[in-house]
This record gives C-alpha cells, structure tokens and sequence, in this order.
C-alpha cells in the first residue's frame, strides 16, 4: 500500500501558476509525509491550496533519505527541508506533542485525523476468540490508546495498514489506528466494510498541516490563507469528503482539548511525528506482546570522530558513576556483560538510547545535546564490538534502531 | 617451620609453644561457646536484649533501645572506643544498620561482603566477600548496596544483589548453604536485611525502575529451601488483578526492597510494597495493586490478611515500603493498636494494625500529588500532576520522596517518631516507553527541585503520634538521609551528610553531642547496644546510595563528602 502511494507521488510533477520569488523554476518542491497512508489525499490538498495561492508547485518523492521502515525521522524531515523539497504535506500535529526541539513552521490543519476504534461491519467476518483482542500500531499514539482500555489483550501490529489487516484477517476483535489508515484500506479493498467509533483519549486527536522550513514564513502565511479560502467556499470540504471522519467517530473525541498546544500555534516537535513513525518490529505470543529485540536489522551506523568525542562527553559527564573504563562504580557498567548479553539481548540499541537521552545524565537528565547524546551512543557501541563505519549516527536513527544490542569484545 | 626448629633445639621453648598453642585452642572453644543461639524466643522478647539482634532491633520496627546509662546529662562525654576502615575501593554507599549479639557485632558494606567483630575491641573476626560478577551490579537502580544482616540459630544470613540468598555460620564466616531466588541483572536484585522468624527467613524484592515482578519470599532457615512467595502484583485471574490494563502485571514492579516488622501475638507479617512500572501511570489505568500499599501477610503462608494503599495509580515513584512502625497510639481520646508509617507520598500515617482501617494522615513535608485521605482513608489525588507521554508536570515531594528508607525511631514512653525527611520538589515528564529486559522501565523524565520555602533539603522531625503533629524539627541544608536509634536515657542518635553523628535532646531536638568530624558522610541507622554492662553506639560512614546518583541539586550540595567506609563505636569514659 505505501509502497504504491510513494511510487505514485514519484510519477506526479506538476506545475501551475507563478513561480515564487526564491524558488527553483520548478516550483515550491512538495514532499509528502513518508509512509503515510494519506499520501493521495495530502497530494490534491496540496495542488488545490497551491493553485488558490498562485504558487507554482512540483510534488516530490514522499520517501527522504535517511527514512525507512524503521521510523520517521524529524531530524531527516527537518534536513529533506531544504534539499529535496520546500514543504511537508501530510505533516501529523497532536495538541500532546512534545515541543521539544523543532524549528519548522506549520500551516493550519486540513483535516482532522484521529485515533479510531474500528470494528468489522459483517459480524462472520470476526474472529471467534472468546476474549476482546485489540490490535495497535506499536510506538504509535494507538498503543498509548488501547492499553487504557479496560480488560483487552493487545495485538501489536508494526504498521498502521497491518493494524487494519489484522481485523480484516480475524486476528484482533478491534483495531485502534489512524483514520486514515482506515481509509486507505478501504479504497485498496472496497469488499472491507468497517464499524468506526471515536477513542476518548488525550492521544487521539490530529490534524494534517503542510510543514514549512523556518525560512519560509511568508510561504507559509499563503498557504494559510489559501486553505481559509477553500474551507469557506468548500472546496477543502469536497476534496477530504472520503477522508473526513465519520460522525460516529467524531462524537466520541474528547469534548474539551485538555492540552494546549505545547509547542505554541506554528511549531511542532519531535514525539509527534516520532510517534506516527512505526518500527520494524516482529509479534510474540502471549497477553501483552512485547519487543523481541532478536531481529532489527544491521545496527545505525557512526564514525570515528563520533567515538572520540563521545569518549570525552563521556569521561564529563558519565564516568564519575559508571567508571573511567565504564566499569561501574555505583552506577552499572557499561561495557560487556555486566552490560548486555553477548548475544540474544532483549534489549535494543533505540531502547538503550531512549532510556539514555530521557534520564541520563542522572545529575543533568535529558540535558545534553541531542548530538552528544549520538556521540556518547557511538561511543558505548564501539566500547562493545561495534565497529565505527563513515555514515554519522544522529539522534533519531539511534532511537529508531531495533537492532539488539549485544556487547562483543571492546574496541 | 621456623620456630619448630627453634624448638627442636631449645626443649624450654618447645614446652613454652605448646602451651600456647592449648591456650590459643582453649580460646577458640571459649568463644566459639561464647556465640549465643539466637532463637525465636529471644527475637520475640528483643526490647529487653542488650543486643541489636534484627535490622529494626525489635519485630515492632520501634529501633528504640532501653539502655539507659548514656543519657542527657552525660552524652557529651561520648568517645570513640574504636573504628575500621573498609577497602579503599568500596567507594559506595554504607547503608547497614550494625546488628550485635553478645559480644559479636556484624556488618555488612556495598557488593555485599559481610564482616564480623568483636564489638568491645573492634577485633575483625571473619570476612565474607563473595566478589559478585559485574552482572549483579546491573539492575541496582541507587547504588550497590547491603542496608544488613539477619541472625537466626547460630547463623547470619545475608540477601544479595545478585539474587543469592546466604547463610554464614556466625562464629566462622563459613558459608552454611546458599540459595539463589533469581538471575541477576534481569531486573531483581536484594538490598534489604532479611527478616528472621519463627522458623522462617524473609525476604523481599528490589526492581521497581526495571519492570521486575515484585515478590516477598520465606524460606527455611535450615537449608534455603522455600516455604512461600508471594508476588506482590496479582497475576491474571486473581483477586484484584483488574486493577491493571490486561498483560501489564507481568512488569508491574511493585517492588518489596525494605525489611518488614512483625506483630508476634496477633502473628502478623507487615510488609510495604513500592511503585508501579512504568513509572508512567498513563500506560496502566486503574488502582494498580499492591503498589504503594502497606501488606498484612500470614507469616505461615503470605496469604494477605489486608492491605491498604497510601497511592493509587502511582506516577511519582511514591513506594510504599517504608517501615510499619507498630505503636499504640491515643488519637482523639480513642486508643488504637496502630502502624505509624511516613510515606514518600509525604504523610504521616496511622493505621489500625487489626483492621487495616486509616485512623489519620497529615503531612510532614509539602505534598501536592496526594492532597489527602478520604473518610473510608482513601488517597485524594489531584489529577492535573499526572504527566501524559509529551507533557511536564510539578509537583511535591520528589521522586525520592518526603523521606525514603532510613529507618525512623519511635519512643512509645514519650509517644514521639522521629523521622528523617526530604524537603524536595521535581518536574516529571512523561515518554512513551517499552519493557526491555534489565533496562531501566520508567517512561518518565524528572529533574529534582528545591522546595519552595523551605529552609534546607533535610530536616529531622519529632512527630507526636497521638497527634501527627510536629514537636521539634532540626534543619540542614544537606538532605538528611541517616536513620535514628532512640534510647530510655532520652537521645536520639542520627547521623548526618556532613560526617557528624549527633545526640538530640528527645524532648526538645536540642544537640546535646556531636561526633568529631568522621571519615564520610552518615546515611546509616546507628544501633546501640551494651557489652558487659557498658552502653556503646555505632555507626557506619560511607556516604553513596540514591542521593549522589539521583539528587540533582542534592547531590551538587553534597558532592564535596569524602567516600569510603569506616564503622565507629563510641561510649562513655574513653580517652
């Protein structure tokens, strides 16, 4: 499904109205959302709000470097603004993001886009399981969603699309996802028929933006009053009419935003489009089904100057509890068994990193940069076998890795 | 060999040495006669015991001695009698609480070695060190610590970090038997002193911050094997375990890291039980039993006789595992048979021991989380301090709590606790988090802050416990993270970060005595106990556990405190 979306959205290049001063010929380069399941809908909202803007527009590839299976990027978003387009359509924004470190400017939303519970409409279309199995997106707002629920196993699914395809295929009751996902789903399989009702949760109310980079102020501010014109003379209406969610669903959402947005009305960060960002993870039996870290890919890679610095960002600010050669002193070691199992481990290296850029150090928790905090991750890997390679290790692919992380001989 | 051949050739000194040698045999069999059994009988009448023979002293959890020839008017002539310096390369934190039985006194430092004394001389009578592997050291989330030992028959029993639970033969050193309960470095670890009874060894889990399963556990004091064990969240199917999201028991820490107290006629276990995993409270809607609660267990069985929850739904790390305290209590002309317990929440309890019912709670360090109890003494909360995953909240006390562990003392003559507290405020920020296996499990960041108007981060307080009020507090800038040890001569000995151990006034907290300046910071429970008709104090120094790791701003303040460990006994009379 997403594969075909994106490939779509490379064929697309089209060109309308004036060029904008500042601009390549071709236009203002528009990316849309990598993954996402309403890549088609992003894509005419996009050419209608251009056109009503009078700014020439080519659609570039949805897929940026340094983005893949295993999670979005903001980092990589932030950095695609600039080389391979000029603005993000489809861009998720919460009221619960966490507005953390993000300089991108927003346009205001064109389509709510919410959580939704999602049940089959044909009753012998649904599993026999006597007990109430929920399918979630893992590492998405959904799983925050389903686990509140009372008294429900959950199915954790590794993509929006298999989220849906699991209660399409009777391996969960309901399925808490995106709206959109639901909608894709039913365009590609139109003999699906779905029940969808509102999630009355903080987490599940969204909204589609175009993302602008912070240079692009005055872009941004057209855009804006373009998509204020189409929504008074309908046309925003007509163009999300099959994407808009139903009133079933809307009813459900929470009443009042508890939450202002955090990040203040044109700036977005990292969690929110972290968390639409799914990871490449395999399902394991039982109630709850946990990370099983024995598969993930080759881990992220990191280069040499990474280690040195990390080496002194560590001897700083880590080495006082973990010990000069990371061997623990009253914090754990860092380095071999004591550390991670040689092989096997049942924890990740976007585990590791997470825990290590939220609470760490103890003294100053989460405050380094989010760069020293790559380092220091490059330079523990390398102090446990992993060898130093050319491409930089960042924050985000750090985080994203489901890689295991297993401590070999130290280098 | 060399004096055997001296011997050879002088027959006069070949006489002389064998006489030494019987003497130094006659010695070794006075002594070994010299260890008195320690029998169920014996723990039960403990408060008259010149000893410090459990980690509370008494099963009642008081740690309140009735020696009284050390007392107000003579405490300032308090000298050191003797003191040993521990390796130089255990540079963690000394958390024991010197336990002694006659004349033997036993200790044990950081990574778990056990050592035992004369405790007249100071003499080392054995060491135990069992070199635990780095692993063991992995899942320890505030430092690598040993708050203790347990006696029983003529055994000393020790819990390690590593999941091992070891008995020792008292005299010797020599390992009796050996009984691992868990793999280290998963998420378990022991740091309590178990807790001996009739016939039965307890012990209790740490692993709150590694989504570890907590558990309590008895086994046989004979050879380790075990008699039950309790997990202290209910597995799916059993009562209460609906109080979590379906799936979520299974890491719901729930952790039961500190010694219990024991009510010997109504035969009743009292065990506290620690936060819930995550820490993030909106990944595991619903009351989230046991965490935070206070357990009364059948010692035969560990069937729960009740429970009560000082935190619902706990998202600020408010463990409930600190010491039940029994005392009776008169609150509002009506007598009770009580728990007093200072929860981390940041109240001052008082619980009807038979019933389980909340008699009062008041505050004794701002609270902003829990705001109060509700009539039935259920915990009111306010909503607005829950963090969500992307959103920060403020609030008191910190994570750490309005007092931890250190164990507090309670004199049931002038009906006064006293408690060492922690005046700290945090932020917490909520994240989105997954179990992984010996990571730590929280979902949350924190930054520990100063408490808005507060004079210091420590303060010792006496509460009177028919009122919960407070009688007299002792202020410190240093937070305030030693243990207290009252006794019938009036005092109450506590150690400070700043390597003092004081003697307060009881009646009124004035400092009667403070020790020279020793060789650490204090954050260990003296124990006070008498040899030979003569009153002594110990304390260990060794300053480490959670403040230099977890403190923040705490730890800034006390970061220039030496490290390493020394044990120091004082009386009355020495040059």
């Amino acid at each position: 499904m997403k594969t075909r979306l994106n490939s779509l959205a490379a064929c697309l290049l089209m060109t309308c109205g004036a060029v904008l001063p500042g601009f390549a010929t071709a236009g203002v380069r528009v990316c849309t959302f990598p993954g996402s399941p309403s890549t088609a809908l992003d894509q005419a909202v996009t050419r209608e709000a251009f056109r009503a803007a009078g700014i020439a527009v080519s659609l570039a590839p949805g897929g940026f470097n340094g983005t893949d299976d295993d999670g979005v990027s903001l980092k990589e978003l932030g950095k695609a603004l600039g080389h391979s387009c000029d603005v993000i359509a489809g861009f998720p924004r919460s009221s619960v993001a966490d507005g953390s470190d993000s300089k991108l400017l927003f346009s205001r939303g064109y389509l709510r886009a919410g959580y939704v519970s999602v049940s089959m409409k044909d009753p012998s279309a649904k599993s026999a399981a006597a007990t109430d199995i929920v399918a979630a997106t893992y590492a998405s707002p959904a799983q925050l969603i389903a686990v509140q629920q009372h008294d429900v196993t959950l199915d954790l699914e590794n993509t929006p699309e298999l989220t849906v395809d699991a209660l399409a295929k009777g391996r969960a009751q309901r399925a808490i996802v995106w709206y959109p996902a639901v909608v894709a789903y039913s365009l590609a399989h139109p003999q699906r028929h779905f029940d969808v009702v509102g999630t009355a949760s903080p987490y599940a109310d969204w909204q589609l933006v175009f993302a602008f980079g912070p240079a692009h102020a005055a872009l941004q501010q057209r855009i804006d009053a373009a998509l204020a014109k189409m929504t008074a003379n309908g046309t925003l209406a007509a163009l999300t009419r099959q994407w808009a969610m139903p009133d079933t669903a809307k009813a459900a959402q929470p009443v009042k935003d508890r939450y202002a947005y955090l990040d203040g009305p044109v700036r977005v960060a990292g969690s929110s489009a972290m968390a639409l960002a799914s990871a490449r993870l395999p399902i394991r039996g039982g109630n709850f089904i946990k990370v099983d870290a024995t598969v993930g890919g080759d881990p992220p890679s990191f280069d040499r100057a990474q280690v040195a610095h990390g080496k002194s960002v560590y001897a700083g600010s880590c080495a006082k509890c973990h010990g000069a050669q990371l061997q623990g002193v009253n914090a754990p070691a860092l380095r071999g068994p004591a550390f991670a199992p040689a092989a096997n481990a049942h924890l990740t290296i976007g585990g590791v990193f997470g825990y290590m850029a939220t609470n760490m150090p103890a003294d100053r928790p989460g405050k380094l940069k989010s760069e020293d905090y790559a380092d220091l991750m490059a330079f523990l890997l390398n102090s446990n076998g992993y060898s130093a390679g050319t491409t930089k290790m960042t924050a985000d692919s750090a985080k994203a890795s489901s890689t295991p992380l297993n401590a070999g001989p130290s280098h | 060999m060399k004096a055997r051949l001296a011997c050879a050739m002088r027959p006069t000194t070949l006489a002389m040495g064998i006489a030494v040698a019987i003497s130094l045999a006659f010695g070794a069999a006075a002594a070994a006669a010299d260890y008195p059994a320690v029998t169920y009988e014996r723990l039960t009448a403990a408060q008259s015991d010149p000893g410090w023979l459990t980690y509370y002293r008494t099963y009642n959890g008081q740690a309140h001695s009735p020696l009284k020839q050390i007392d107000t008017a003579n405490v300032s002539g308090l000298k050191q009698v003797w003191s040993y310096k521990f390796p130089a390369n255990l540079k963690q934190g000394f958390e024991a609480t010197p336990i002694i039985n006659g004349r033997f006194m036993f200790v044990t430092t950081p990574k778990d070695n056990v050592y035992a004394f004369d405790a007249v001389t100071g003499k080392q009578l054995w060491k135990y060190e069992p070199n635990l592997g780095a692993e063991s050291f992995k899942t320890a989330c505030c430092d690598v610590i040993n708050r203790g030992v347990a006696l029983y028959g003529k055994n000393v029993y020790v819990a390690m970090l590593s999941g091992d639970v070891v008995a020792l033969d008292a005299q010797t050193g020599a390992v009796v038997w050996k009984k691992q309960m868990f793999e280290p470095g998963l998420g378990y670890a022991f740091s309590l002193a178990p807790l001996a009874l009739d016939g039965a060894l307890v012990v209790g889990s740490s692993g709150g911050e590694y989504g570890a399963r907590g558990f309590i556990a008895a086994l046989s004091p004979d050879d380790g094997s075990l008699l039950w064990k309790r997990f202290t969240v209910p597995a799916a199917g059993e009562k209460n375990a609906d109080t979590w999201p379906k799936g979520m028991q299974d890491h719901g820490g729930a952790p039961a890291w500190l010694t219990g107290t024991y009510d010997a006629a109504s035969k009743t276990l009292y065990w506290g039980v620690g936060n819930p995993g995550p820490w993030l409270a909106d990944l595991r809607p619903g009351d989230n039993l046991y965490s935070d609660s206070l357990l009364a267990l059948d010692p035969k069985t560990g069937n729960l006789k009740w429970h009560y929850q000082y935190t619902r739904h706990d998202t600020w790390d408010y463990d409930g595992v600190n010491t039940p305290v029994l005392a009776t209590i008169k609150y509002q002309d009506k007598d009770y048979d009580a728990i007093i317990h200072a929860d981390r929440n940041g109240f001052f309890h008082a619980i009807d021991r038979t019933t389980g019912k909340l008699i009062y709670a008041k505050t004794f360090v701002t609270a902003s989380s829990v705001t109060g109890y509700s009539a039935d003494g259920a915990p009111i909360q306010d909503e607005s301090k829950y963090p969500k995953a992307g959103t920060t909240i403020e609030t008191c006390p910190s994570f750490l709590g309005g007092k931890n562990w250190w164990s507090i003392s309670y004199d049931p003559e002038r009906h006064l606790a006293f408690v060492p507290s922690l005046h700290a405020c945090m932020s917490l920020t909520g994240k989105s988090v997954n179990y992984m296996e010996g990571l730590p499990y929280l979902g949350e960041g924190f930054e520990i802050k100063p408490e808005p108007g507060s004079k210091g981060y420590g303060e010792l307080q006496a509460i009177d416990v028919n009122t919960g009020k407070k009688v007299w507090s002792h202020w410190t800038k240093m937070p305030w993270n030693g243990g207290v040890a009252t006794t019938a001569g009036g005092l109450a000995f506590s150690g400070s970060l700043d390597g003092h151990l004081y003697a307060f006034d009881e009646a009124t907290g004035k400092v009667l005595w403070e020790s020279p300046k020793l060789a650490s910071g204090i954050i260990a429970q003296p124990s006070v106990f008498e040899v030979d008709g003569k009153e002594y104090v110990a304390i260990l120094t060794g300053y480490g556990g959670a403040n230099p790791i977890w403190g923040g701003p705490m730890a800034k303040a006390a970061e220039k405190v030496p490290l390493g460990g020394t044990l120091y006994v004082f009386a009355l009379n020495h040059a």
